[in-house]
């Protein structure tokens, strides 16, 4: 494998954790209309609530 | 534009450009938030500043890219709240990084398209038997080894599994030779391990 | 990006990497922006989040399905009626993608701004 694939898995690994992952404070996805920003929480509530089922369907 | 970094303890160097700001005992690292239209680019930005914390401090707690603020006021605001949570998770990762694993590989396709259901179902049951083995044989072991792991629920082909371990510092090297030692059981599939990187997934807590 | 201090992190690996890495280079470029502020694609991300959304539940559903077969509590009728309605559900997910001009990568669930929350 040469250095440059390397590169190239470690790059895509770096990127998701940093667009992805680590702390949020400020809201998850906005969607902005005229400089007024719509923030959703309630979709983050349900992506949660939608992977802790799955979970708990797994542990079963 | 206040651009929030990570919450820090013991911190011994920090980067250009940054400064701590204190609120309700933790340690914040904020700087000048910095325009780019690429994101990519702005991520290894992002990303080479919160590595040099993590060298250099013995606890670190990524935030995510994007969480700007429109002053010092502002930073605090949103931050005192969460305060307590931020500061327990903070200490969970004290001493501790990250390390990536990736499963990726091509699934046999039993020839032909699926023509019924029962077709479709049996072409998808293959997929799906193979993610399961992998968590038994690669993800569980590793998982015991780790302090806490985090997997992703799906895989979108040909990424068949993705997760996260929390381990120690000091036993990244151990732990990345187990991985490839437990990956050998899957020749035709491929692993990647990659790390140490600060604990990006487990900054936030389970829900 | 030569030798970049912060991308040197490749711990070890197995199998056939230099294809691994073609693809992660091109997903590199597939990371979705922050759903935008003009007007023109307001819509598109609006089907984005929604598409996004009703692929997760299409996945999760199919997930139980394929668990109760593969444990064998599924009768074959069940498993034929599933496995066609799981189906009608993909193409018409596809048929609803290329209306809105959306690829697979505008959907992945490893990445995007809802990729955190899984």
């Amino acid at each position: 494998m040469t250095a440059l694939a390397a590169e190239d898995i470690t790059l895509v690994d770096l990127v998701d954790r940093v667009l992805n992952k680590g702390v949020v404070l400020t809201g998850d996805v906005t969607l902005s209309v005229a400089d007024v920003d719509l923030v959703y929480v309630g979709l983050r509530v349900l992506l949660a609530s939608a992977g802790t089922l799955d979970r708990l369907e797994r542990e079963r | 534009m206040i651009r929030l970094y990570a919450f820090v303890d013991g911190l011994r160097r920090l980067p250009d450009g940054l400064r701590v700001i204190r609120v309700e005992g933790l340690d914040a690292v904020v700087g000048e938030a910095l325009n780019c239209d690429d994101q990519v680019q702005a991520a290894l930005v992002h990303g080479r500043i919160i590595e040099s914390l993590r060298e250099h401090a013995e606890a670190v707690l990524p935030v995510r890219l994007g969480e700007d603020f429109a002053d010092e006021a502002a930073v605090t605001a949103a931050v005192a709240p969460r305060a307590d949570g931020l500061s327990g998770r903070l200490e969970d990762v004290r001493g501790c990084v990250e390390i990536g694993v990736r499963v990726v590989g091509e699934v046999s396709s039993s020839g032909d398209e699926p023509r019924d259901g029962a077709g479709y179902m049996r072409k998808r049951l293959e997929p799906f038997r193979l993610r399961n083995a992998l968590e038994e044989s690669l993800h569980a072991p590793l998982e015991r080894r780790a302090k806490a792991a985090r997997v992703a629920p799906f895989g979108a082909a040909p990424l068949i599994l993705e997760a996260s371990y929390l381990v120690s510092a000091g036993s990244v090297e151990d732990f990345a030779d187990e991985a490839v030692e437990l990956a050998a059981a899957w020749p035709r599939l491929s692993v990647t391990c990659t790390g140490p990187w600060a604990p990006y997934s487990f900054a936030e807590g389970e829900d | 990006m030569r030798d970049d201090p912060v991308l040197t992190k490749l711990l070890g690996s197995t199998g056939d990497l230099d294809g691994v890495a073609r693809r992660a280079g091109g997903s590199v470029n597939a990371f979705p922006s922050r759903i935008g502020a003009d007007p023109e694609t307001v819509e598109r991300g609006l089907a984005q989040l929604v598409l996004t959304l009703v692929e997760l539940l299409r996945q999760l559903m199919e997930r139980q399905a394929l668990r109760r077969m593969d444990e064998g509590v599924l009768t074959d009728d069940e498993i034929d009626r599933m496995g066609e309605t799981f189906m009608k559900l993909a193409e018409r997910m596809d048929e609803l993608k290329a209306e809105f001009g959306l690829e697979d990568e505008d959907l992945n669930l490893q990445l995007g701004p809802l990729g955190s929350l899984l």
